[in-house]
């Protein structure tokens, strides 16, 4: 009786749903994350950026898109 | 070691401070990345990354740390324990990743605000400032910080293998406490 009074009181064991979708979402991102940056997908992303910045805006050319930022003389 | 009352209190309302002030300041950077990013004019891009930075040093990196610290404080001094409940692992995992992703995007918004403070800036260079990065990072925090929060209010039901035997250890230890009196009350009756 006991026995059975303290397994009434202890939760039950084993990981909740919840857990288990949210350990599948991380996964999915992770890989998601992952793939970017070994397909070239996240270029210019991630902490190693800010080491090859001076090297790669050297080499680059201004986009149309960012030609309004040009300091006018 | 499970702290009195009146210092839970005081640990978890600084918690709850640290926490919520961070989402905030995260809250508050995303609009600075969204007009750095969307702005036609070069002197709010300029100024919105020279915030960023500032923002970045002196409100998310303290305000990160002191949620990490007060979190393992609250959860170390209560019965809730560090690895005992999953939502209170889930936590400080997604607390941890957010602070290191933060501390290593800090370097990366140093070298953007020191180009966008430069006065002799080339086109190309500052329009590496109009990259999406900051308002991805952004983005990414505050959805975080919100999983956090609701996570910290619902408190899902689950508890780990570790978190099981701890409750195990504690129920026997309560049926042995239980069960003395009574021994040593019928040793005397016989």
């Amino acid at each position: 009786m006991e026995d059975l009074h303290m397994s009434e009181s202890l939760p039950r064991i084993g990981t909740p749903r919840w857990v288990k979708v949210a350990a599948i979402i991380a996964l999915v991102v992770g890989l998601i994350f992952v793939i970017l940056l070994l397909t070239g997908g996240g270029a210019g992303h991630g902490p190693s950026r800010h080491a090859q910045s001076d090297a790669a805006v050297a080499g680059s050319a201004p986009s149309v898109s960012t030609e309004h930022l040009v300091q006018q003389p | 070691m499970t702290m009195r009352p009146g210092v839970r209190k005081f640990a978890l309302t600084a918690h709850v401070t640290f926490s919520v002030g961070w989402l905030g300041a995260v809250a508050g950077s995303m609009a600075i990345a969204v007009a750095a990013v969307t702005s036609q004019d070069p002197q709010i891009v300029r100024g919105a990354y020279l915030t960023l930075e500032l923002t970045g040093w002196y409100a998310l990196v303290p305000l990160a740390l002191a949620s990490l610290l007060t979190g393992l404080v609250q959860s170390l001094g209560t019965t809730w324990g560090l690895f005992r409940h999953y939502w209170v692992l889930f936590k400080l995992l997604m607390n941890l990743f957010a602070t290191i992703v933060l501390l290593l995007y800090m370097q990366t918004l140093s070298f953007l605000a020191e180009l966008a403070a430069g006065t002799n800036s080339s086109g190309a260079e500052l329009g590496v400032l109009t990259s999406p990065s900051a308002v991805i990072h952004a983005g990414g925090a505050l959805l975080l910080l919100l999983v956090a929060v609701t996570l910290s209010v619902y408190k899902p039901r689950g508890v780990t293998r570790y978190g099981h035997r701890k409750l195990q250890d504690k129920g026997a230890r309560s049926q042995s406490a239980l069960s003395k009196p009574s021994l040593r009350f019928s040793q005397t009756l016989g």
